[in-house]
């Protein structure tokens, strides 16, 4: 654990002192602080914060990918991996504690929204409905992991972070997509079902109707350790090559 | 000089037995056996890709050898990988930093991944090995080339490792840096274990104790630099040089007739190659002759084999590849 945490530690400093996080933060910021305000103003419209984190949700389809891109593939580049994989630490060490401390930036990013929360509760005059508030953060969180696990799966690919990032976006689109498949083919057929199944989108969306489905957590739990572990593999995999 | 503790009490720290390794079918590794003792400096010397950088990679524990065994310090590199790693300071070619920290915040990061205890005093400690102290909250992106080289050193050592695994530690550097990193290595002497390889032979010479010569995946020679002269030297070799009015059949003969003297070869303008038999040093009876005889010594040259000369024939003998022979032989003064 403390070998992990070091690893993570490290990684959360170094994303205050890279660009791209800040450019991330920025932009995120800009984007569900104009979607704050219109969903608020706009008449008709009921003030939902659930609606806003599931679209914060989708916009990490896009972020994740980035935020996660330099984890392996820029300690492959420099070759500072070699003094990581040398050391008395684990590879899967290294990989969690990557996982880890971009996880951490995540939420630090996510509660920055708490802002909002704030200012609904300011002006909810019955009071905020808390439980699918609750139960959309848990989504988000979970969303979020696992979408930063699939990024240091495609960060482990390559040395090159924007082909890291590139496969990630595939990724998760992909992945999100999936559900649509239900739609386009009405017929049970058990392919259908199965490509249904693995739908991250439909997962996402239970956790905003105040829902929590243990079939979404380990869905997502799942994919979380499986591309952590796949990642470990690949590590593994270069001392074999 | 360099004196050898005696066998009995010299702490073996590497063992490595019948190192293997291969990349597909092709062997970057054939057959690397070797033993380094408590605080000598091993140099694994070769040209580049003889598999000098494999064998560090073995040693450190980041690549697996194919077949063969190797300990570091008592532990097994496979079976107790985590034990042997603790043991090794490691600084491979690249000197991968990450440029994005200071160096104080780097060593504090690579003092928490070795589990030193008192982290501060051992970060203290590394820095000023290297004379970095006042660059501690320097981002090293900042740093000349020199002085990362120096950060990766106190990297190196910064758990006071058993063993220090250097791999090129000068390529790159100015001369003057140059000097500077092989002081360092050279005041790691005693304290720890130390393997660095070169490909550069003053370098050798200068900072090692033992040379092992490496090419092809295979250790062609094992020795101290000085052994490995006298032995592929063969016998010690002088030039005599006397003037040129006095008779060159006379001073052949005097030569000759010195004990130890096994040939005597004349290169004209009174300039003569004297060769001794085998483990005689007739040096000084050699002037004793010629000042003996009235005549003036001018010159009396010992011609050893440069380690330039030792390493080429060495590397060339050990392949069949036409452009390794030819090269040794354009090199062809010594």
């Amino acid at each position: 654990m403390r070998n992990l945490w070091t690893i993570a530690r490290r990684e959360i400093a170094s994303y205050f002192s890279s660009p791209v996080f800040w450019v991330i933060a920025t932009v995120f910021m800009a984007f569900s602080g104009f979607l704050f305000a219109y969903i608020l103003i706009s008449p008709g419209q009921q003030a939902e914060m659930t609606q806003l984190l599931g679209l914060y949700g989708t916009v990490m389809l896009f972020a994740a990918p980035v935020l996660s891109m330099k984890l392996l593939a820029e300690e492959q580049r420099t070759g500072t991996l070699e003094l990581l994989m040398t050391s008395p630490i684990r590879d899967w060490q290294v990989v969690w504690g990557k996982w880890v401390g971009a996880v951490c930036m995540f939420v630090g990013l996510m509660s920055l929204t708490l802002t909002h929360v704030a200012i609904m509760l300011r002006y909810a005059e019955k009071g905020m409905d808390w439980g699918p508030l609750l139960t959309s953060y848990l989504g988000l969180f979970l969303l979020g992991s696992m979408l930063l696990a699939l990024g240091v799966f495609t960060s482990a690919l390559t040395q090159n972070q924007a082909i890291a990032a590139f496969l990630g976006i595939m990724l998760t689109m992909v992945l999100w997509f999936l559900s649509l498949v239900k739609q386009v083919f009405s017929e049970g057929s058990w392919v259908v079902k199965t490509f249904g199944y693995l739908g991250l989108s439909d997962h996402y969306q239970t956790f905003g109707q105040g829902i929590v489905d243990s079939r979404d957590v380990i869905y997502m739990v799942t994919f979380t350790v499986g591309a952590l572990y796949m990642a470990t593999r690949i590590l593994e995999s270069r001392r074999w090559r | 000089m360099k004196s050898q503790p005696a066998a009995a009490d010299r702490e073996v720290m590497i063992q490595a037995e019948h190192l293997a390794r291969y990349y597909g079918p092709s062997p970057a590794l054939r057959d690397i056996t070797f033993t380094a003792y408590r605080g000598e400096i091993v140099g694994f010397l070769g040209p580049n890709g003889a598999g000098k950088t494999t064998t560090m990679r073995i040693l450190t524990g980041y690549l697996p050898p194919t077949s063969g065994k190797a300990s570091i310090a008592g532990y097994d590199i496979i079976e107790q990988s985590m034990d042997a790693r603790r043991h090794v300071g490691y600084l491979p070619e690249t000197t991968p930093l990450y440029t994005d920290m200071t160096v104080w915040s780097y060593l504090d990061f690579m003092a928490r991944l070795r589990g030193v205890a008192d982290r501060d005093e051992a970060v203290e400690r590394a820095m000023s090995r290297v004379s970095l102290q006042d660059r501690a909250d320097q981002l090293i992106g900042q740093l000349s080339k020199g002085l990362r080289q120096r950060v990766g050193i106190a990297q190196a050592v910064l758990h006071d490792p058993p063993v220090v695994i250097l791999d090129e530690p000068t390529i790159g550097l100015d001369p003057r840096q140059i000097q500077d990193v092989r002081g360092l290595i050279q005041e790691l002497k005693g304290n720890h274990t130390v393997i660095i390889s070169t490909h550069i032979l003053s370098e050798a010479e200068q900072l090692c104790d033992r040379v092992l010569v490496i090419n092809r995946g295979e250790i062609v020679a094992a020795a101290s630099p000085a052994e490995l002269r006298t032995q592929l030297a063969g016998a010690d070799a002088v030039r005599v040089v006397v003037p040129s009015s006095v008779r060159a059949r006379d001073v052949e003969q005097a030569l000759k007739a010195v004990d130890g003297v096994a040939e005597v070869a004349n290169e004209g303008e009174g300039r003569y190659v004297v060769k001794a038999t085998a483990g005689a040093s007739p040096r000084p009876a050699i002037a004793q002759a010629v000042v003996g005889n009235g005549w003036p010594l001018m010159e009396l040259t010992p011609l050893g084999m440069s380690l330039e000369r030792i390493f080429l024939e060495l590397t060339a003998e050990s392949g069949a590849d036409p452009d390794d022979e030819m090269l040794a032989e354009e090199d062809g003064d010594a």
